[in-house]
């Protein structure tokens, strides 16, 4: 045995009969190390999910509300359901020849309401750039083309009920999966697509009956309530298929259909300048522009991150004091051994040899665990945006 | 033994500590090269001061030792801790034994951590030295599970592992019952004649005096020669 792998023997003893003091200290400096790595990465996979489409759309329909909450449920399918503006509001937008208008449904969920339904058009696709990895689009209602991350279960995805608590909501509706998209990086991975109609059907505006069920008068708490030929099936069709696709119709005014919103790019400046000037006293829309409404949340979240990253800074200064009155302590102990070593006659260099590779060992192991620690904590901890 | 050249030699030599009324003075005394020399004397009479100054342990206030040809006075630091690391070996009164290394850890630890000792043949010797001190089957253990007895042998081990020019032993045989007490010593003096070490001892079992040739009397400092 060499005389460092000696050393490195001697070291070893050391902290394995400290076993107590020597995990102590693994423990503190792993924690001081990673909970910043941990937080800084949360919030800037955060701001990196905000960032991938900050400023596309340039400009975006909804009703008067929230202006930030809208631009989050719209964008990112985060936060609670807002008011939604009604499907005439976004007809007379989209017949402006110098804006291209893609209506966004996203009042909708699906397995246990981890997974946003999106409503929308085809036009969709094309403006976010999003590419079928298999299958198709949906053609019909009843389909469904899903994000690069969603799971699946036997083809077939489940959307929630709306209101649990409401008896007379819309039953659920079992979406046949047409196809799947490539992974684009964006909160699209993580959403479930179908037509506006299908939508619509989620919202109980259409429905099917089965043969020997033609429907009641409309249920007082229904949102078929409000349409006048109002009725709504005792065993609503549950899957969409070939089938049953034909018994499948609308009630009410289509003019007064939900949608949450609708993403606007205008072919020009001036086109935005118009639009913006037409809506800035609106009584019940408003305009917005999503990429001012994210730098403002990003500038929070900055500014939170930098308040949390001083907090650690001084948390982790104070680890390591605490650290150094250890080994300082540790080293006082000792003193008795470390006479002995002079006694003996051993060298200075060799007894610094010791300290230092105990310090390494234990600097090591820190390391080691605070990889393990960052990577757990990194995979196991719910991301910003899921907590909103 | 007189016509020997002497290893050690003491001239003149006061020591005192601060803040005490302590006073060692020590007008002349030789160890020869080989020799077996026992320092005796009633408790405080400074046996344990002198052997800490003839192993440099203590820094010389006044007066001279010689070690080898060497003046320690003229030795700087380092040159006298290689000179102790070396040359020297000692067992403590106290053992000294570093409580969470093993055996094996704390017999080679002045070897491991000395600057010049070469590792391999002290290796090599470990196990014949701790087998001859009837300890070999304990040498991974840790010292701290071991008898009072066990770890004298161990500190003796540790002693002798380098085979030194000169052993320095403070009471090593202290609360030890005469059996273990001769093994001790018997340990001590052949491994020392087997490598023409000079053997320095602090001791007052008359026991143990009489295993040596020179036996100096620190109180009277009058030197006496056994046959």
């Amino acid at each position: 045995m060499t005389q460092s792998a000696a050393i490195l023997r001697l070291a070893w003893a050391y902290l394995a009969s400290h076993r107590k003091q020597s995990t102590a200290i693994l423990i503190a400096i792993s924690l001081a190390v990673s909970l910043p790595i941990v937080t800084s990465n949360i919030v800037d996979q955060y701001l990196q999910t905000l960032d991938t489409r900050s400023g596309n759309p340039p400009l975006m329909l909804s009703p008067q509300g929230s202006r930030f909450d809208t631009v989050l449920k719209v964008q990112y399918f985060l936060g609670e359901s807002l008011p939604p503006l009604q499907w005439k509001d976004a007809a007379n937008i989209s017949a402006n020849k110098s804006l291209r208008c893609v209506p966004v449904h996203a009042l909708h969920t699906a397995n246990d309401r981890a997974t946003p339904v999106i409503g929308t058009g085809t036009d969709y696709f094309t403006v976010r750039n999003l590419n079928l990895q298999s299958g198709q689009m949906f053609t019909h209602a009843g389909e469904c083309v899903i994000g690069a991350l969603v799971n699946i279960e036997k083809g077939v995805i489940q959307t929630d009920i709306s209101n649990p608590f409401d008896l007379s909501a819309p039953a659920s509706l079992s979406l046949t999966v047409a196809g799947r998209l490539h992974p684009s990086g964006t909160p699209d991975d993580r959403a479930i697509f179908v037509s506006l109609d299908t939508a619509w059907i989620l919202d109980g505006y259409g429905h099917g009956h089965d043969a020997a069920d033609q429907g009641t008068a409309a249920a007082n708490s229904s949102v078929l309530g409000d349409a006048t030929d109002g009725h709504q099936p005792n065993n609503a069709i549950r899957t969409i298929d070939k089938t049953n696709r034909h018994k499948i119709h609308f009630h009410g005014n289509r003019n007064l259909y939900p949608i949450s919103a609708v993403l606007i790019w205008p072919n020009t400046l001036r086109d935005q300048i118009v639009l913006e000037g037409k809506y800035i006293d609106h009584k019940s829309l408003q305009i917005l522009r999503p990429d001012v409404e994210i730098k403002s949340i990003m500038r929070y979240v900055f500014q939170m991150n930098a308040v949390l990253q001083r907090i650690f800074l001084i948390l982790g200064t104070g680890t390591s004091l605490l650290i150094a009155v250890i080994i300082f302590q540790a080293i006082n102990a000792r003193k008795c051994d470390l006479n002995t070593m002079r006694l003996l006659g051993c060298s200075h260099l060799q007894v610094l040899k010791l300290l230092g590779t105990e310090l390494f060992l234990l600097l090591v192991g820190s390391a080691l665990l605070t990889i393990v620690l960052t990577t757990t904590l990194i995979a196991t901890l719910p991301s910003l945006e899921s907590l909103i | 033994m007189q016509n020997k050249t002497p290893v050690i030699s003491v001239d003149h030599l006061i020591f005192r500590y601060p803040d005490s009324n302590f006073k060692l003075d020590i007008p002349k005394f030789e160890v020869a090269s080989g020799a077996q020399c026992v320092i005796t004397g009633p408790s405080g009479c400074g046996k344990t001061t002198l052997l800490r100054l003839l192993s440099g342990i203590e820094s010389i206030q006044t007066g001279e030792i010689t070690i080898k040809n060497q003046k320690l006075s003229k030795l700087p630091h380092l040159a006298i801790r290689n000179l102790r690391n070396l040359n020297f070996g000692f067992v403590f009164q106290d053992f000294r034994l570093v409580d969470y290394l093993s055996l094996r850890d704390n017999i080679l630890l002045g070897v491991t951590l000395g600057s010049a000792i070469d590792r391999a043949p002290a290796i090599a010797r470990l196990d014949k030295l701790s087998d001859r001190v009837g300890i070999a089957h304990l040498l991974d253990r840790p010292v701290s599970k071991l008898s009072r007895g066990e770890m004298q042998r161990v500190a003796v081990c540790r002693a002798l592992i380098h085979n030194p020019a000169i052993i320095f032993a403070d009471e090593p045989t202290a609360n030890l019952d005469r059996k273990n007490s001769a093994i001790i010593w018997d340990l001590i003096n052949s491994e020392a004649r087997n490598n023409a070490a000079t053997v320095v001892a602090v001791s007052h079992d008359p026991d143990s005096i009489d295993r040596f040739e020179q036996v100096i009397e620190l109180d009277s400092l009058i030197e006496t020669v056994a046959s």
